[in-house]
């Protein structure tokens, strides 16, 4: 068989993805992804706890189950719930602390996906929690713990310095995979626009609507209205660009993969949430904060920063 | 959700509560659902209507109202959203499909 100039092309690709995707990174790029993702869930959850009381309270027949609780005849009881919580907090504490991680990591990360899913099984679908969940599912299943843990901490001198230094394959994916879910997610929402309402939604009426529904929808349950709501709908020239940018902003997520674009991208994925926060009352914190974007950095250098200024103290 | 085209047109399921002498006051996210998530109060409200369960979620919420609230009432509007927004009266429509008395 003659390998063609076409047949080198495409297998120069696959090496050039292949190379991209399998990028080797240090241990503690992987570690730090830990630490951050994981201080925000266990924080999440903490403040969460009203919605567990909530849950444990609600009626069965208010009970739609969605997902993996599809497979419960019913709403699990009120013990069991606080069960979760309880087993979900200690196994959350372990998880950032590195402690018992190859145990802790997934039994966090199981209890999260159980309790994101319960939440969403009481009829209203909490999408601010899916993406978190899905960065945890990877963290919790990979070596995250090799550097800035308890577990590495009990490792000798030697081969912490070591696993911490030398950059693998085994610390570079998760971090990649942790970058393509980040975007895939955004596209996804970019092309459910267009798949439902097709090119309509980039005139900017379809935009002007959502905006005056989210702060009726809080006029009518007597709370404030988003502070720029009005403000915006009274400007209707301004609506049609805001929705080719935000429509923009998830269909070309995938430039943020490239360094070039990355912290262009990053900037307007910003200034997107800061939008649907200030004319919708709509917040992804997850992602607002800057957390879901953390994968797109080398963040190895935080650590690096915060060893430095302890040898200085 | 933010997908869909929407009209300026959007009916609502509210619950509001009305003092002795029938004044109307909005009713907060968290005494509707026990909870302060506006699209958990909201989805509580259409799913109670959806299902037939109006009536049975009125009870629910005037267990949980203030104590100058003597009637809860559950309704269906229309708006006019947009106009609401740029100040202009909004309602096109209103159905009540519960209404019940506070428990003393």
């Amino acid at each position: 068989m003659i390998a063609t100039a076409a047949d080198a092309s495409a297998a120069g690709m696959t090496t050039k993805v292949d190379r991209w995707l399998l990028d080797p990174a240090p241990a503690e790029r992987l570690a730090m992804l830990r630490l951050g993702t994981g201080l925000y869930a266990l924080i999440n959850l903490v403040v969460s706890v009203g919605e567990f009381r909530r849950l444990a309270d609600r009626p069965a027949s208010q009970f739609e189950p969605v997902g993996l609780a599809g497979i419960l005849n019913g709403p699990v009881s009120s013990l069991t719930l606080w069960t979760l919580f309880a087993v979900s907090v200690a196994s959350g504490l372990a998880f950032v602390s590195g402690a018992g991680f190859r145990l802790a990591g997934p039994v966090f990360v199981l209890c999260t996906l159980a309790w994101a899913t319960y939440h969403s099984s009481w009829g209203q679908m909490l999408h601010f929690e899916h993406l978190l969940t899905l960065h945890l599912l990877v963290i919790g299943f990979s070596p995250a713990a090799d550097a800035l843990s308890a577990d590495a901490r009990r490792l000798s001198a030697d081969a912490r310095r070591q696993s911490a230094a030398v950059p693998s394959v085994r610390y570079g994916w998760p971090v990649r995979l942790l970058a393509i879910i980040t975007v895939v997610t955004y596209v996804l929402a970019g092309i459910a626009k267009l798949r439902v309402s097709g090119w309509a939604w980039v005139d900017g009426t379809t935009l002007a609507n959502h905006i005056a529904y989210s702060a009726t929808r809080l006029d009518l349950l007597g709370e404030p209205r988003p502070p720029l709501a009005a403000t915006v709908i009274g400007q209707k020239w301004l609506l049609g660009p805001m929705a080719v940018a935000s429509l923009a902003v998830e269909l070309l997520a995938p430039l943020a993969l490239l360094r070039r674009f990355r912290r262009l991208w990053i900037i307007a994925a910003l200034l997107f949430h800061l939008g649907t926060l200030t004319t919708m009352f709509v917040f992804f914190p997850y992602n607002g904060l800057g957390f879901a974007f953390l994968p797109l950095y080398r963040v190895e250098g935080a650590a690096d920063l915060i060893r430095r200024r302890r040898s200085t103290l | 959700m933010y997908a869909g085209t929407r009209s300026n047109l959007s009916s609502f399921v509210t619950a509001v509560g009305l003092d002795d002498v029938g004044d109307q006051s909005t009713l907060s996210a968290l005494t509707i659902s026990q909870s302060r998530d506006r699209l958990i109060a909201q989805s509580f409200l259409n799913d109670a209507v959806q299902r037939g369960e109006a009536a049975e979620a009125c009870d629910d919420i005037a267990g949980r109202v203030a104590p100058s609230i003597v009637t809860v009432e559950i309704a269906v509007e229309q708006h006019d959203t947009i106009a609401r927004l740029r100040g202009d009266e909004s309602l096109q429509e209103r159905t009540v499909v519960a209404s019940c008395g506070v428990p003393e």
